[in-house]
Formats: structure tokens, sequence, C-alpha cells
């Protein structure tokens, strides 16, 4: 007979308390990351194994105590497989919206706009671009540097852990220049890097800094409280604390799910070949195929990362890739090695729509379980957007990005083509991505500074005396209305 | 505002979507007639909820998950299996969907022809790898084969044309069962204001012929299409049920009911209404 109460948390029968919500140190398994709704990415095999585990913490008692002791127990390195390893994976996740397992692209605002904090395992995203500019191969690095990120977070836990990396590359690319262009981690602004020394300086145990802790309230010391004001603050700072705790204790668990990376720093040390493996796209597709097939078998228990960057540029891919049946059966043959490895495989690639035949891009995206469209500002557009976004040049966007498709969402049937919905811009921090509003210049403030115009003018070689009128509007949409006060000039 | 009465999903006029007829057919004639019905369906309108409400009317005789607790539900023989086959999704993912659905699952079988495809036919010859597709799919004149988008085959075996698919895997897959349901993409065929299609290319005049040929080859059409306003919150596209090119020459006494439906899909389930 056990006199444990019911609700009593059973500790996993090794005397820590591994029982905590949420994630457990790196090597213990975890099973507390069980989700409701979840379109389970592991196998049975797996979920069981998982219980096994559990049980092994149970304390039984009574009659059936003999019956469960004479079942062997598995160890905990028989228990060790893909998926439990996984759940102990700083990168993986569950979508808040559908509850399967989602990892980061690297982009806390892509992550956003793919509705689930990130791409679900055995998902694939294609990133196209219009134009030529290279906005998406920040985006490919950044996936690439977020992997590289996971690896040495498990390098650095090495202690704790069983395995000392958790990811691994797999770069289909000639170049081999890739690995040392990785952007490196964001380690904040002067200010903020005094600000963290000061901090570190804070936190040292000194004389001084013990006694600033102790600060109280400073009417306790200008007169005696009477004692149930003093209750009444307490029960505040404890309510405070919680409030604190719930909203933090989700962060906290997966704070090293993102990262915010520097794209004119690079990524030190640069990744090795234990990291990352390249790929050739002139080899045969069979060959590719079963390179990546055996990189994922050799790595077991690592997240797989799978990136195409610049998928079908011609100095990379030879005139015959150009054709359906060479890229289609690329692309159907990663797909389906995704879904095999559905619990720990994610598949990233970028193309330049400029390229490729409207055929070829049909057929592309229907293999493909989220798409995203960058479509870059024609340079009017950027210098209309200088204009009026003069005093904060930090606003300017540098394109829309289109949402052709995401994950599960569309696979389900729902309509999720949003066109011209977001903008994004690439700042040297951060890859951002907002609502896209047109931006609105006021013709009277404009009006009332004759010399701001004057400016303008001098600024920009276009005629002004047209500019009330004219209206830049993109495939036949409507014109610019033109309210009382303000002129809408762009409409996108 | 108020919610549009919601509409059931018919096909014929005898109120069904899968007319009892038609599975007596065979029965009946000495020579068996075989049927086909085709979804077209494009980027932002994918006919997952349409397969499935199918399968379902396949199995249990109607679409529960879009016209609820029909009153014109026909048991069908329990001898007929519906087979689902996909070239686009795994096994997995109609398995959970049906299983949610509570589909019966000993009268549905869903074969795996994605899984490692390229990797073990490309280089195979193009009639050897349609002959082992077929011998896939089990030898029952009474079943319903649910096939989606074959038309990835003529992209993934190289030199593949729209004669031969016909020839060497439809037609004899059309003869295997007694209703064949083939889902394609026609995205190809969309908005092309802008990039007209080229008919000089090899490979878009044979994926055009491939489906102008399944359109003749049907006896209904089903087209799912997203607004032409966009995207909208309360509506997802519209279902435009036409006839097909062998309405004409089908033995069925019922007839096909030319229709459009505004449907929303959201949380797994779908509605369907008139505008």
């Amino acid at each position: 007979m056990s006199f444990r109460k019911r609700g009593e948390v059973i500790s996993n029968g090794r005397g820590t308390p591994g029982a905590v919500p949420g994630r457990t140190p790196a090597g213990i398994m975890s099973v507390n990351r069980t989700l409701p709704n979840r379109d389970s990415p592991m196998t049975p095999q797996q979920n069981a194994r998982g219980i096994t585990g559990r049980m092994q913490g149970l304390r039984v008692s009574g009659e059936n105590t003999r019956a469960v002791n004479q079942v062997p127990i598995p160890s905990d390195d028989e228990n060790k497989d893909d998926g439990s390893l996984l759940l102990d994976h700083p990168g993986i996740r569950p979508s808040h919206l559908s509850g399967t397992f989602v990892t980061s692209t690297g982009s806390e605002d892509i992550d956003k706009v793919l509705a689930h904090t990130g791409l679900p395992l055995g998902s694939s995203l294609l990133i196209e671009e219009q134009g030529t500019t290279e906005f998406s191969s920040i985006l490919v690095k950044l996936f690439a540097a977020q992997g590289i990120v996971y690896n040495r977070l498990a390098s650095n836990n090495k202690d704790n852990s069983s395995s000392s990396s958790n990811t691994h590359l797999i770069i289909l690319s000639l170049n081999q220049g890739f690995a040392k262009e990785l952007p490196g981690l964001y380690k904040g602004s002067k200010r903020d890097i005094k600000k963290s020394k000061i901090s570190e300086e804070q936190s040292k145990l000194s004389v001084q800094n013990l006694n600033e802790k102790k600060t109280t309230p400073s009417r306790y010391k200008d007169f005696k409280i009477a004692w149930k004001y003093k209750l009444a603050d307490e029960e505040k700072e404890k309510l405070n604390a919680k409030k604190i705790s719930t909203t933090s204790a989700m962060n906290d668990e997966y704070k090293d799910y993102n990262h915010q990376f520097d794209i004119t720093a690079r990524l030190l040390p640069a990744p090795t070949s234990s990291e990352m493996s390249f790929i050739a796209p002139n080899l045969p597709i069979s060959t590719i195929l079963t390179q990546i097939e055996q990189i994922i078998k050799r790595n077991k228990d690592k997240l797989i990362r799978i990136i195409i960057p610049s998928f079908l540029h011609p100095a990379m891919y030879q005139p015959d890739f150009f054709s359906l049946s060479k890229s289609v059966a690329l692309i159907h043959g990663l797909r389906s090695t995704v879904k095999t490895h559905g619990d720990r495989c994610v598949l990233m690639a970028t193309v330049s729509t400029d390229v490729i035949s409207k055929l070829l891009r049909v057929q592309l995206e229907n293999l493909f379980d989220a798409i995203l469209d960058l479509e870059p500002f024609p340079q009017d557009m950027l210098q209309f957007l200088e204009r009026i976004y003069k005093s904060q040049p930090n606003k300017v966007q540098h394109g829309l990005l289109h949402v052709m498709k995401l994950p599960i969402f569309s696979e389900r049937g729902e309509m999720q083509v949003k066109k011209s919905e977001w903008a994004f811009r690439n700042g040297r921090k951060r890859f951002e991505v907002e609502e896209w509003s047109i931006p609105v210049d006021d013709v009277e403030s404009s009006n009332s500074k004759p010399t701001a115009t004057q400016e303008s003018h001098n600024d920009h070689d276009h005629d002004h005396s047209y500019e009330h009128e004219t209206s830049h509007s993109k495939s036949g949409a409507d014109n610019a209305t033109n309210p009382k006060n303000t002129r809408i000039s762009l409409d996108y | 505002m108020s919610t549009p009465q919601r509409q059931d999903f018919i096909l014929f006029n005898d109120q069904s979507v899968i007319p009892k007829e038609l599975n007596d057919v065979a029965t009946i004639d000495s020579e068996q007639q075989h049927h086909m019905f085709l979804i077209t369906s494009a980027l932002g309108t994918q006919p997952y909820w349409l397969i499935n409400a199918l399968v379902e009317t396949s199995v249990s005789g109607s679409p529960l998950s879009l016209n609820g607790s029909s009153i014109n539900r026909c048991s069908n023989n329990d001898n007929t299996i519906t087979v689902i086959a996909s070239f686009i999704h795994e096994k997995k993912f109609y398995n959970t969907a049906l299983q949610k659905l509570k589909v019966n699952s000993n009268k549905y079988q869903i074969l795996d022809i994605i899984t490692d495809f390229v990797m073990k036919n490309i280089d195979k010859p193009r009639d050897k790898v349609l002959d082992m597709l077929l011998d896939k799919f089990p030898k029952d004149t009474q079943s319903t084969i649910i096939l989606e988008q074959s038309e990835l085959l003529l992209a993934l075996l190289k030199g593949l044309t729209s004669d031969e698919l016909n020839r060497r895997f439809i037609l004899p897959l059309m003869k295997r069962c007694k209703l064949l349901i083939v889902a394609t993409n026609i995205d190809f065929f969309q908005n092309n204001e802008d990039e007209p299609v080229d008919t000089n290319n090899r490979d878009s005049l044979e994926i055009t012929r491939f489906v102008t040929s399944l359109v003749y080859a049907s006896l209904v059409v089903m087209n799912l299409r997203s607004l032409d306003t966009g995207r909208a919150k309360d509506v997802t596209g519209s279902l435009m049920i036409s006839k097909g090119g062998q309405s004409n020459n089908s033995s069925l006494s019922v007839d096909i009911v030319e229709n459009e439906y505004l449907y929303l899909t959201e949380k797994e389930s779908t509605r369907l209404f008139y505008r």
C-alpha cells in the first residue's frame, strides 16, 4: 500500500528533481513533453519506449509489484533512439497551433510567418526570389547557422549529455565556402555589451553587491509599518513572481530555440565536416539521394537539416536540370527522404524564379510543403520609401513577402495564399518581416515645408512637378486614391 | 452577419455522391462499365478534404464529414475495397486523416508509392515501372481507386508521353476497378496573364494533353479553385461540379447535377454552402 498522494509528482527514481515540467536536462530522457492533439511525429515504438522509461521511475506498491518487477526493465542505453533524444533537442519545440514538433528557420520573423513558430519536422520549405537580389541567400545562411548553433550548444553541454552533437547539416552545393560564410551570433550593441559586463560584475559575490540585494522598501525604514500592510506587500510580490515565472517559463523552456545572428560577423570556428556534409549537385540523382540517405543513417539521433542554396543556379546545375525529368525527380526523391525521416528531418531550398520556366516553377512548388516568395522592391519604390522614412531610415522595407503555402494548413486544403500581406527588411542583426501597409505621404506637411521639398528635389533627379499626380501601379492594380490631405503614391 | 446555410455535397440527381446504380452496373451488365471522376485543384485549394469525403462515400455510402448524418445513405457491398495511391503524400498522411474520420480501416487500403520511387525506378525502363505500379493495385473489379497526382509520372519517368501514360497505366487501372477517381493539379493552367503557356515546350504539351484526356475520359469533373478576389476569411474557395466528356456515353440513368458550391475549410473540417 502506497501512502503517496494521488496528485503528488513522482520523482524519476534517481533522487533528482527530474519531474519538473518542461525540459529536462540533456541526457535524461524526457517524457513530460507529450502534447495533446499531436500528430505524433514519433513512431509507436518510440512512444512505447518513452512510456517504458517513465514507468521505470514509478514506484509501484502492492501485490502487482511482483509482476511489474519481473518484467525486465530496459536500461537507459536501450531506451535511446532517434525520437527520444530529439525531445531534449534545444531546436525542437511543439507548434502552438498544431502540436507537431517544429524547428527554427534561424529567423524569428520567418518562424512567425510560417505560423507554427518554425518549420514542422518532416516538412520542406522553398524560398523563391524574384529579380537579381540575394535576400534568400541570407535566409538560407541563417537556417544553416542556426543548425550549427544547436550543434554547438550540445557540444558545450557535453558533460551532461551522452552525445556531443545533436544536429547535422547536409548542403547540396558546389560552394564549399558556404561554411565560412555563415553569420555569427549577434552579441548586442556596444551599450548592451557594457550592460552585460556590469550585470556580470554585479552578479559576482561581493560585500557591496550583497548589501544592495537586501534592499527593502524605504517606508519600512522610515517608520514602523502595520504588520497587515507588510503582509499585503509580500503577497503582491508573490503574485508578481508567479506571473513572471509562468510567462518566462515558456520562454525559458525554449530559450535556445531562436538565436539572433549578425550578418556582418562570421560563425567562428567555421563548421567542420562533422557538422556539415557537402554533396555536389552535379552527381547523378540516385547517387545524391543515396548519399543523403547514408548521411542521415550515419547521423542517427540527430536533427538533419538539408539545405539546397540557390537551387538551379546556372553556375552549379547542368542545363538538363532545367527539364522537368531531372529537377522534379530530385525534389521528389528528397521529399520522400524527408517524409521517411519525418521525425528528425527538414529541407530548405531557395530558387530564383527568373531562371526557371513557369511549368518547372509550378511543378517544384507542388512538391514543397511551404513556399515563401520574396519580391524585392524596384528602385523607384525604394527611393520613394527612403523619402517617406527620411527621418527613420530603419523603417525602409526592402520588398514584399508573399506566402504561397503554409506547412500542414495548405495540405489540409486551407487557402493560405497571402500575397502582399507582408513586407521584409534585411538588417545587420535581423531579417524582419512585418505587415505591409501602403506608406502615406502627407502632402500638407510637404507643402508647409518648402525647404524639405527642396531637399528632396536635390536628392532625386526626377520631375517633381508631376509627383503629386503620378502613381506607380503594378500588374493592373487600381490607381492610388487621392484623399483630401493624404496621397497614396504606390499601390502594391 | 448570419452564417450561410450548410449544403449537402451531391453529384447526381438521386441526391448521391456515388449512385447506387453505379455499384450495381457491374452485376447487371456482362460487359462492365468503368467510370472515372476527376478532381482538379490548385496551390491554394488542395483536395485533401474532398478525397477524404469520397473515400468516406465509397466506404460508408455517404460523405459523413461533409453532409453530417445524411438520410440518403446507401450501404455499399461489404466485399468492395477502396484503394488510395498518392504520388505526393505519404501513407501516413491519409492514414491519420481517415482514422480521425473513423472510416472503417478494413474497407480501405493505402498504397505507398511515393517512398523511394525515384531511387528505385530512376534508371528502369518506363514500361517496366508502369507495369510494376499497376501490379501494386488489387485486381478487384468492384473496387474504387483514388489516384493522386499521376501527372507527376510525366516528369518522373524520362520520355514518358501522355498517350503512353494513358495507354499503359490509366486505362488498365480503370479496367481494374469500377470507379477510378483521379486528382490532378492544374495550377499550370491558371493565372497565365504574366507568362502564357509555352506550347512549343514538350513537357508543357504532354501535361496539357494528359489533363485534357482526363477531362474527356471522366464522368464528373470537380474543380477546386480559389476566389478570383483572393483570400477571404469566410470562404476558402469554390467547388464547381461539371459534366465530364463521358457523361453522355454513360449507361447510368441518373444525371449529374452541375453546380457550384463555396466551401470553407478550417480546423480540419469543411462546410459547403451556396453564394
